[in-house]
């Protein structure tokens, strides 16, 4: 008994290790000063220091990473793969599923494009990548990057805010559930028993179906009447959430994006 | 009445394992038909006495076999010596209007009524075992329940409207098309087998919930089967049941008339006339065990002692219930914790 306590915690100690030092190697891979890459030139040396603030104020206190990368670079189409590479080959992510969210300002293409990863997928769905995409746009019709970026940080924000809020409802909610669960545990033995230990339930019924013989002496079934109806079949198909793909690094990745 | 061995002189009663009769005391077996032919042959055999048979209340008998005195109730009609333990059947109880027409013999012997108890009770985990012990064991009794078999001719009759539904899907449009009907059915209706307990004692709840009972082990009426356990007498007289047959009757014409259609729904209006109605006065074989919880509340089991069919109201232990339930509880929550995590 002493034995099987002792292999116990040997094991939890060595999970519990385990866990810190995967944690402890994923922090590493991650290079925290370079959130911002401005390849093509977009933001001032001002502008970059503000939003790598923002983006480490973010991480902070939702553990998210945000990068925004510009370039000129990118093949004319394949803006979506060199988003989600950039992301998936630079290591970010704080998690082990490397949540965050990207935006890719694709001064070639003219396109701005926003992928994310991990938990961001459920987070920032297709219908909120839109609105943000709404917001942004007009700014980067007007060349103002510097607008776009800060838009695209307070917009994901918001969201990951609001997410939190959301998120600590659903706990109470949580607790809630745990409680019925509880509760219908216990009255449902409670009721089973109460109900199975009382065999007077089973009352008797008289089996006509065995003990009477029918004899049909007269039958009669004559048409009467018709009566058509006809009703409408409701369809409904409206869509939430997020749609993925997967990036050539195997990682899957929500996104979407809009020319400007 | 008591049935005397005829080698040793003990006590003799039915053993239902053999279907025969048998002494308990040397071991001589008794062929059930020879044994009935001789009871109503032999007019010397011993008869216990009373002053007033047909008395309700309370009534004073001497067994036979000891000379004990035997206080019987007013519808007892066959019990025990308390003193020798002799199967006593006050056959002045069950004669004239009062002697039953047929009878179903025990098929479960003593022993076998309490390994069909013991297994059933082990499945139910929160029965005490006060109400189980050796001593309760004991008290398991066999007792023929009296009961009215009616029989009923009837000609009957249905009219009402049914319908026939039928429905299609034509693009965005389900097409539901309804025929209706006028319908008639006239026939001829025999209703076997509708039991009904003749005894106002509160023994309804006790013997409801193990019918039916099978009559293919029916005999015609001899005492000598109620050597060896207990009886009832009837206290309910046949016309007094007949009105609540009769409605039950009612209520079974039109699903027995319309029974051949495949209409969707069908409803309407019977009548029917009684044309012939019997009624059998049956001792139907009962293994009942009765207990008086700690709370003041009277719990029992009850055996079909043709059938093996048990009903019961059986007493709970509630420290155990609770514990149990509590755990059960705790399982689903910790279940619902592990889900939600697992989902989030």
């Amino acid at each position: 008994m002493v034995n099987t306590t002792k292999k116990i915690l040997a094991c939890t100690l060595l999970l519990l290790l385990l866990c810190t030092s995967v944690l402890a190697m994923s922090a590493q891979e991650t290079d925290f000063s370079t959130f911002v890459v401005d390849k093509a030139s977009l933001f001032t040396e001002k502008g970059i220091q503000d939003l790598e603030t923002k983006i480490k104020e973010i991480a902070k206190e939702h553990n998210i990473a945000a990068v925004i990368v510009t370039a000129k670079d990118v093949p004319t189409g394949k803006y979506v793969q060199y988003a989600d590479d950039y992301y998936d080959y630079h290591g970010y992510g704080f998690d082990a599923s490397k949540s965050g969210i990207l935006l890719l300002i694709d001064i070639n293409n003219r396109m701005l494009y926003i992928s994310t990863t991990g938990s961001m997928i459920r987070t920032i769905t297709d219908r909120r990548i839109e609105s943000i995409l709404d917001k942004i746009t007009p700014a980067a019709k007007k060349n103002n990057y510097d607008r776009v970026a800060h838009l695209f940080l307070n917009s994901v924000e918001n969201y990951l805010t609001a997410n939190s809020t959301k998120i600590k409802d659903l706990r109470i909610w949580e607790w809630a559930i745990i409680g019925i669960a509880f509760l219908i545990g216990f009255f449902a033995l409670q009721g089973a028993v109460q109900r199975s230990y009382n065999l007077a339930y089973n009352t008797y019924q008289y089996n006509m179906q065995k003990n009477a013989d029918v004899e049909i002496t007269d039958r009669e079934d004559r048409f009467s009447h018709q009566n058509v109806s006809r009703t409408k079949i409701e369809s409904s198909s409206s869509r939430s959430g997020s749609s993925t793909h997967t990036g050539s690094s195997g990682t899957r990745h929500g996104g979407g994006g809009r020319s400007f | 009445m008591t049935f005397k061995c005829t080698s040793c002189g003990a006590y003799i009663s039915f053993q239902p394992g053999e279907q025969n009769f048998a002494c308990e005391y040397c071991g001589a077996k008794y062929d059930t038909d020879e044994l009935i032919q001789k009871l109503e042959e032999d007019s010397t055999i011993e008869t216990t006495s009373a002053s007033s048979p047909n008395a309700e209340q309370e009534m004073v008998y001497n067994c036979k076999n000891c000379g004990a005195e035997i206080v019987a109730q007013g519808t007892t009609a066959a019990t025990h010596c308390y003193y020798c333990q002799s199967p006593v059947v006050l056959t002045d109880k069950l004669s004239a209007e009062y002697k039953p027409d047929r009878v179903i013999p025990f098929q479960f012997d003593k022993k076998q009524a309490q390994e069909h108890f013991l297994n059933f009770i082990k499945t139910k985990k929160f029965v005490p075992k006060e109400f189980f012990n050796q001593s309760q064991l004991e008290k398991l009794s066999g007792v023929y329940y009296p009961y009215w078999d009616c029989d009923y001719d009837v000609d009957a009759e249905f009219q009402g409207e049914a319908t026939e539904v039928s429905s299609y899907i034509s693009g965005n449009y389900r097409i539901t098309t309804t025929n209706y009907y006028d319908v008639y059915r006239k026939g001829k209706i025999r209703f076997n087998n509708i039991f009904r307990s003749a005894l106002q004692k509160n023994q309804k709840e006790l013997a409801d919930g193990i019918h039916p009972f099978e009559e293919t082990d029916e005999k015609p009426y001899s005492p000598a089967y109620l050597a060896g356990f207990m009886a009832e007498r009837r206290d309910i007289d046949s016309n007094d049941i007949a009105p609540e047959v009769e409605n039950e009757i009612e209520q079974y014409i039109e699903p027995l008339l319309t029974q051949d259609s495949n209409y969707s729904s069908i409803s309407g209006n019977s009548q029917y006339n009684i044309l012939n109605k019997s009624f059998n006065y049956l001792l139907l074989p009962t293994w009942v065990l009765t207990y008086l919880g700690p709370d003041g509340k009277r719990y029992y089991y009850s055996m079909n002692g043709q059938t093996g069919k048990t009903c019961g109201k059986l007493p709970i232990d509630k420290t155990k219930l609770l514990i149990s339930s509590l755990g059960t509880g705790t399982i689903l929550a910790i279940l619902a914790l592990l889900g939600g995590l697992f989902i989030w």
